[in-house]
């Protein structure tokens, strides 16, 4: 094709191990073209554009095979850095901004106009001085070719509405001098629809400048709408390259989704009896924040005994569905469960009723990792069942004591105690302090012997750091500014009892009582703490032989390759980890199981084992499932529904052997009108 | 769009300026209850701000490169303090003895800056803390060095500076005012005037810079546009706004100079400042060392620690090297703390060899947060306006304990107070504005490829 | 996905040398200097069993304090270098008892529960604070402890203690230094000690240290304990199990500024004198200092690292100190060596956290 391409990749294939993850991709682009990238995630665009800007992770697992060619010349992109030098330019769909910067320092980052000056002379180019009015200068252009006319350059970035960041980075990327590329990475998905309109515009504009631009998307009216050719990739594949004015919204879904063979990833036992059809949890209007994957006013149904899908494509919300729910991150709508209303946003509430999740973020949220397997298995049903746990004191079968008789119990032991103290301040000031100067007079006759032992830990247990004055310090000191104090007040108890008075004869009561008083309040606290614990049993500590017993289950029923069920979790491979997590969700004996991104980074052999335990669970304990998986092959293969969503709702609910194209669709939140959906 | 946000409101700045305007109201409290001479305090001041204000100044750079108050400018101190302590063994006196000193402090605190920059670039996050317990670990080698290694190991000829002839290292207290090597007031006493001359002084040279600069304004963007050859209208428009922007800036400051100005020809006022005399090559130092703070902010360094400071991830996509930035940060910091302890040390007279180095850092970044400044932001107004409110307090705190309850010794754990106490506040303040928003990689979650970093 | 397989093969890596990390490279050094240091001892003349009992002493008397930073480090707020809040709590409690004249186990009582009862209330405080400054806390807490030594200074200025033993004879304020040899000094150290050649063994507090460590170590095996465990190592992970974290690390907090308290009284009775104003100002480090030593990290530790660091640390200390004392004369050197030690073993541990205090 020579020269009149800006950009060609030829045959790229990149592996990562055994993984094959972009098999013999080629793909060109003209300068002034819009050129969009379809494909489901996994399909390979990050890994292609990985490749474009010389990502680290692409050269240090290996680099790859095939040729980049930048205007004609073949070229090998070593860093980002390199990438930047050669004309390509990314907008990020993460504003790369400093907030407390203005726009025109923010478009000028790094890339500062600056005047010579002496210092700098000497000492390098660092120290030049920046002009100010050329920055801006060069800002305002940018500005006004992304459509920013009115947008003040000096703005701090800090007040912005956020459609307006996604400009200010595309100006950046236009004032770098020498662009050819612009990669723009789901611009649209933080956009307002006007702003996304306008987006469109500038993007049109900026490639009649002469600019290539690659746009990633899912969006696929959005295609339609601003691009010239657009390739779709398929499972590392090209799946085709097509003209736009050639091709359709249907033809674009199906090449997108496109069934790779009938192969099925696990076998599918039948069931033994059909389903009821008993809707097992219903959603009205669920709203999910949970950053990145918003849902928005989601509805569906599930059914008891089904293996429920939720399928879409990343950041619309699918993982949102099962983590609001649980409650880990802030939710609202109606949920209800086997009929009953379900609380929202109270994660102990949720578990208790019986539903238990298996995360996507597995070694965020679903491990211990510095923990050993036992403990990793038994955690969640040890603190929301309480099993697994076993009574430091015996069980006692009664009744909780009424509050009223606890609260008095309490009291009278407070005031035992408060009466003991006051009793012991009495008593002590009263009858001890002879004692304390005798003791004390004895102690300064051995002063010298005593201090002559204490030197060694005097030294380093004195402060270091401090310049303030001390009135005076060291023991000695004080040894030797103490004097014997002589006893003048007359003790009660050197008194004849019959000439104390009602007062005193009071105090001397506390005083010999004192400590009966202290030990019967503390004596009393705690035989009723110890009550309280021994009715409800909480003075608990893990139940080792227990636990034991059901790791060694879970180990072999679930085939965790291990050491043994003391190893840490840390230490395991992803698979491995995996069965930890499901085992630890399967100790909560749950009603009801949300499983998110199950398969995620493992491999194939433990890929098909999660499944089918699954589908086991399924079938033989009558387990209610809902799947949230990116893989819609897997959802197909193990689903009786399966949902998709886009955009935070419900797009459209399948049968698992639905129209490709209709489900395409769906992914990109265009609801079907033909008939396929449930 | 409001061009920098900056309405006013009262209520907002109040709470942004609480540490200040509490210390404020503390300070007016303070002097009367101290029954102290205006003159005397003043005197005491400008001895002090002089000795410190230097100090304070050099912590501007870390705190605006994000790192926080860089408790770990004692080590600055010590280099500078083992500076002086061989120009001493080398019999230098004077002026020439203080410039050796600092010209050995440079590669000494360059080094050490080094150091901890780079062991800092490994406690992302915990810039403060580690900077302090850096610096109690340096002053654990600091006392090997002048206990042991100075006098046994490396002779020490200056019969002066040891006890028992080096057999247990440098003795407690260096005496910089004695004999043929005297340092004392080395830059201080080169140049010395009455406060009213030195005020005359120092609103000249801001009003004529000022005047310069305005001029600078509007001539360059002429220049630049024939050379240009701008065609647009806007950046004309833009130009204006900005003379107009500097001159709303400038006009204050200058302000405050006429009217002290002013305000020194009342007699009574002018009384009062009868017995400070201030040593102008300090304030001369202290002046540049502000100035560099200004003008570096506009270079392309500067423009990288502020990027640094406020967003790591960006300046790093930007292709800016982070530690390298953080790294110049501290050494430049180190390096003016070392030139802050000579100049503090010349105006005392006397070092505290095992404890002279060891607060610095406390009472610096006391002082600095003292005069309105956060954590991530300082300017030189602030770290003045620090340096004067918090020494006034130092001044006084003593006297309003004897007077109040009969102790010196009450003021001074007060002030100690003061110190640790301003700094948890900012602390507490600055970790409840910022409550910890967890980044999360929705980017790895959704599948896409990070944002391009710059090979290391 | 792919980028996970990546990742999932440097993770073993890591774990590698994670695992390397956990046979305890320092510990292994920190052993090793200590066994030389014994050497040397032996070399300069100095009885290395009369120092072993000292070690056993000193690490009985630091013990509780640094069992202190456990429950700390377990719930997440990392090293609680404002332990020296319930350091106070139990000063305040000493003070008192010396002030009504207590002596013997009422007086030993008497300070160590009512320093818990004081300490309770001040972590509820310091444990909200910290909820709040989430990620910060090492930092904050540090300041905040240093804060509140520096105003009890004027504190200890101005208490209407009345006991002359307390106070200055002229003058307002107490004394910096009591000794506690009127109240509970050595009550534990003496209680069924027994000695073995030169070595004197403080059997009680001894025991009173391992009955602590023994109490946490059940309570790490309780329901509540794993919670917080959990709640510290993984916040998100404790959160999806329905845990509530900022509960769990009040618990961790409160604990820990109450065992403080007992620790201090622990500590004095052992060393014999309570000290005032800046004395307690270090507590935070040397407690740090020790289970850092004893295998901790800033996010994981164990009962174990606190016996073995207190042994080590203590020990490294009487002997170093010892030992530089006879090398160098003057006694800064010893002061330098603590300094060194403690302070080093700190920024190593934040230098390998890599920073944040999570993640």
């Amino acid at each position: 094709m020579g020269a009149e391409c800006v950009l060609e990749f030829k045959n790229i294939t990149k592996r990562y191990g055994t993984n094959t993850v972009l098999h013999d991709v080629s793909l060109s682009v003209k300068p002034g073209e819009i050129h969009a990238l379809l494909g489901e995630n996994g399909a390979g665009k990050s890994t292609l554009m990985n490749v474009l800007f010389g990502m680290p992770v692409i050269h240090e697992s290996g680099g790859f095979s095939g040729e980049v060619f930048i205007d004609g010349n073949s070229v090998v992109v070593m860093s980002p850095h390199d990438a930047m030098a050669k004309g390509i330019g990314m907008v990020h769909q993460e504003f790369m901004l400093i907030p407390g910067f203005s726009i025109t320092e923010n478009i000028k980052l790094n890339r500062e106009i600056t005047h010579r000056n002496p210092v700098s002379a000497v000492l390098g180019d660092n120290l030049e001085l920046m002009d100010m009015p050329a920055m801006r200068r060069d800002a305002r252009k940018a500005l006004d070719s992304v459509g920013m006319k009115s947008l003040d350059e000096l703005a701090l970035v800090k007040g912005l509405p956020v459609g307006y960041m996604q400009f200010v980075e595309i100006a950046r990327e236009i004032d770098k001098t020498g662009i050819k590329i612009l990669v723009f990475d789901e611009p649209t998905a933080v956009l307002t629809e006007s702003e996304a309109k306008l987006l469109m515009e500038v993007m049109r504009s900026i490639a009649e400048s002469g600019i290539a631009i690659i746009f990633i998307t899912h969006r696929l009216d959005e295609v339609l709408t601003v691009a010239d050719t657009v390739t779709v990739l398929r499972d590392g594949k090209l799946a085709a390259t097509r003209q736009v004015q050639e091709t359709s919204l249907i033809e674009l879904a199906s090449l997108m989704i496109g069934r790779t063979g009938s192969e099925s990833v696990v076998d599918l036992p039948p069931r033994e009896e059909a389903l009821t059809g008993k809707i097992a949890l219903k959603a009205n209007d669920l709203f999910v924040e949970m950053p990145g994957e918003m849902v928005k006013g989601a509805s569906f149904e599930v059914r008891e005994g089904e293996i429920f899908g939720i399928g879409g494509l990343a950041g619309q919300g699918k993982v949102g569905i099962p983590n609001g729910i649980l409650g880990t991150f802030p939710a609202s709508g109606q949920v209800e469960l086997f009929g009953e209303p379900l609380p929202l946003n109270d994660v102990r509430a949720t578990l208790s009723k019986g539903v238990a999740m298996l995360s996507e973020d597995r070694r965020g949220v679903g491990l211990l990792l510095d923990q050993s397997i036992e403990d990793n298995i038994v955690f969640s049903a040890m603190q929301v069942h309480r099993r697994f746990l076993k009574g430091l004191l015996p069980r006692v079968k009664a009744a909780p004591p009424g509050k009223v008789l606890r609260s008095a119990v309490w009291a009278l032991s407070v005031v035992l105690v408060l009466a003991g103290f006051f009793g012991l301040t009495r008593y002590q000031l009263a009858f001890n302090r002879s004692a304390a100067v005798k003791a004390y007079i004895a102690f300064q006759k051995q002063a010298t012997a005593v201090v002559g032992e204490a030197d060694i830990i005097i030294e380093d247990t004195a402060s270091s750091a401090d310049d303030v004055v001390l009135p005076s310090g060291g023991a000695a000191a004080a040894l030797e500014e103490e004097e014997a104090e002589p006893v003048v007040s007359v003790f009660l108890s050197e008194k004849a009892a019959d000439t104390l008075t009602p007062g005193e004869k009071i105090l001397l009561f506390f005083a010999n009582s004192a400590w009966a008083f202290l030990a019967a309040g503390l004596l009393l606290a705690a035989a009723m703490y110890a009550y309280q614990c021994m009715i409800k049993g909480s003075v608990t500590l893990k139940d080792t032989s227990g636990i034991r017993a059901l790791s060694k289950q879970m180990i072999h029923d679930l085939d965790i390759r291990c050491t043994g069920s003391g190893q840490l979790v840390g230490t395991l491979s992803g698979g491995n980890q995996q069965k930890v997590c499901i085992a630890r969700v399967l100790a909560l004996t749950p009603k009801f199981l949300f499983v998110s991104e199950p398969t995620r980074g493992i491999d194939i052999g433990a890929k098909r084992l999660v499944l089918e335990t699954l589908v086991r669970l399924n079938r033989e304990q009558k387990l209610t499932i809902v799947m949230v998986s990116s893989e819609l092959l897997e959802l197909r293969s193990i689903c009786d529904r399966i949902a998709i969503v886009a955009g935070g709702k419900v797009a459209g609910v399948f049968e698992p052997n639905a129209n490709d194209a209709d489900i395409g669709l769906a992914m990109s939140g265009i609801t079907p009108e033909r008939s396929g959906a449930v | 769009m409001n061009k920098t946000g900056k309405s006013f409101h009262f209520g907002t700045w109040l709470r942004d300026n609480a540490v200040m305007l509490t210390f404020v109201l503390l300070t007016i409290a303070a002097i009367p209850l101290s029954a102290m001479k205006l003159t005397t305090i003043f005197f005491e001041l400008a001895s002090r701000i002089s000795r410190n204000a230097f100090l304070i100044l050099a912590l501007i750079l870390p705190i605006v490169a994000g790192m926080g108050i860089n408790f770990a400018i004692t080590i600055g101190a010590m280099g500078a303090q083992i500076a002086l302590l061989l120009t001493l063994n080398w019999q230098i006196p004077g002026f020439s003895g203080i410039a050796t000193a600092a010209a050995m402090t440079v590669p000494l605190a360059g080094f050490f800056g080094y150091l901890v920059g780079k062991l800092l670039n490994r406690m992302k996050g915990q810039e403060m803390i580690g900077s302090m317990i850096l610096g109690y670990f340096a002053n654990g080698l600091y006392q090997v060095l002048f206990l042991f290694v100075f006098g046994q190991l490396i002779p020490i000829a200056n019969r002066d500076l040891t006890i028992l002839g080096g057999k247990t290292g440098i003795s407690n207290t260096l005496d910089l005012n004695k004999g043929v090597y005297a340092v004392k007031g080395g830059l201080d006493n080169l140049w010395k005037l009455p406060f009213g001359d030195a005020l005359y002084i120092a609103s000249g040279v801001v009003l004529f810079f000022m005047l310069i600069t305005m001029i600078d304004m509007s001539r360059i963007p002429f220049l630049k546009k024939s050379k240009l050859a701008q065609p647009d209208d806007n950046a004309i428009l833009v130009e204006d706004k900005s003379i107009a922007y500097k001159l709303k800036r400038r006009l204050p400051i200058a302000i405050i100079f006429i009217a002290a100005c002013a305000v020194y020809q009342i007699p009574v006022v002018a009384q009062q400042f009868m017995m400070v005399r201030v040593p102008m090559v300090t304030a001369i130092c202290i002046a540049l060392l502000g100035l560099f703070n200004v003008v570096i902010m506009r270079t392309r360094l500067g423009q990288r620690f502020r990027a640094v400071g406020q967003s790591q991830t960006v300046a790093n996509a930007a292709g800016i090297n982070v530690n390298r930035t953080r790294l110049i940060a501290i050494i430049l910091s180190t390096i003016f703390a070392g030139w802050g302890q000579l100049i503090y040390l010349q105006s005392l007279g006397i070092m505290q060899t095992y404890a002279a180095h060891e607060s610095i850092g406390l009472y610096a970044g006391a002082a600095i947060l003292v005069g309105g400044a956060t954590i991530v932001r300082a300017t030189n107004g602030q770290a003045i306006l620090g340096c004067v409110l918090f020494h006034v307090l130092f001044v006084v705190a003593p006297k309003v304990g004897v007077n109040v309850f009969g102790d010196a010794a009450i003021g001074e754990f007060f002030r100690v107070f003061v110190s640790f106490g301003v700094i948890a506040l900012a602390l507490v303040l600055h970790g409840l504005r910022n409550r910890p928003y967890k980044p999360r990689d929705l980017r790895n979650e959704a599948g896409i490829p990070a944002a391009p970093k710059p090979a290391k | 996905m792919t980028q996970d397989a990546a990742e999932n093969k440097s993770s073993i890596g890591s774990s590698v040398k994670k695992a390397l990390a956990k046979a305890g490279i320092t510990r292994l050094i920190i052993f090793t200097f200590f066994i030389v240091l014994c050497i040397m001892a032996d070399a300069a003349g100095i009885s290395v069993p009369s120092m072993l009992g000292f070690t056993v002493k000193r690490a009985g008397m630091y013990g509780v304090m640094a069992l202190a930073m456990l429950p700390a480090i377990q719930c997440g707020i990392g090293l609680n270098l404002g332990m020296t809040l319930g350091v106070l709590a139990g000063l305040v409690s000493t003070l008192l008892c010396i002030e009504y004249g207590l002596t013997g186990w009422p007086a030993f009582l008497f300070s160590a529960i009512l320093g818990s009862v004081i300490a309770l209330p001040v972590g509820y405080l310091y444990g909200k604070l910290l909820n709040k400054l989430k990620g910060s806390e090492m930092t904050v807490s540090t300041y905040v402890g240093f804060s509140i030594v520096s105003l009890l200074c004027v504190g200890w200025m101005l208490f209407p203690f009345k006991n002359n033993a307390l106070t200055y004879a002229l003058g307002p304020g107490l004394r910096p230094t009591h000794n506690m040899n009127t109240s509970y000094g050595a009550l534990l150290n003496n209680f069924m000690a027994f000695r073995i050649g030169k070595m004197t063994i403080p059997t009680g507090m001894v025991a009173f240290f391992l009955l602590c460590c023994f109490g946490m170590w059940l309570f790490s095996r309780s329901k509540t304990g794993t919670a917080m465990i959990a709640a510290g190592s993984n916040p998100r992970f404790a959160e999806a199990a329905g845990i509530n974290v900022d509960q769990m690390r009040m618990i961790g907090t409160i604990l820990s500024t109450v065992i403080a308290a007992v620790g201090i009284v622990v500590y004095q009775q052992g060393y014999g004198f309570l000290q005032l104003y800046q004395a307690p100002r270090q507590m935070g480090f040397i407690a740090a200092s020790a289970i850092l030593i004893g295998g901790a990290s800033v996010t994981k530790a164990k009962v174990s690292h606190v016996i073995i660091g207190v042994t080590l640390f203590q020990g490294l200390l009487t002997l170093g100190i010892q030992v530089a004392n006879k090398y160098v004369p003057g006694g800064g050197m010893a002061e330098a060596f603590r300094i060194i030690i403690s302070n080093g073993i700190i920024l190593y541990a934040l230098a390998t956290s890599g920073g944040a205090s999570r993640e």
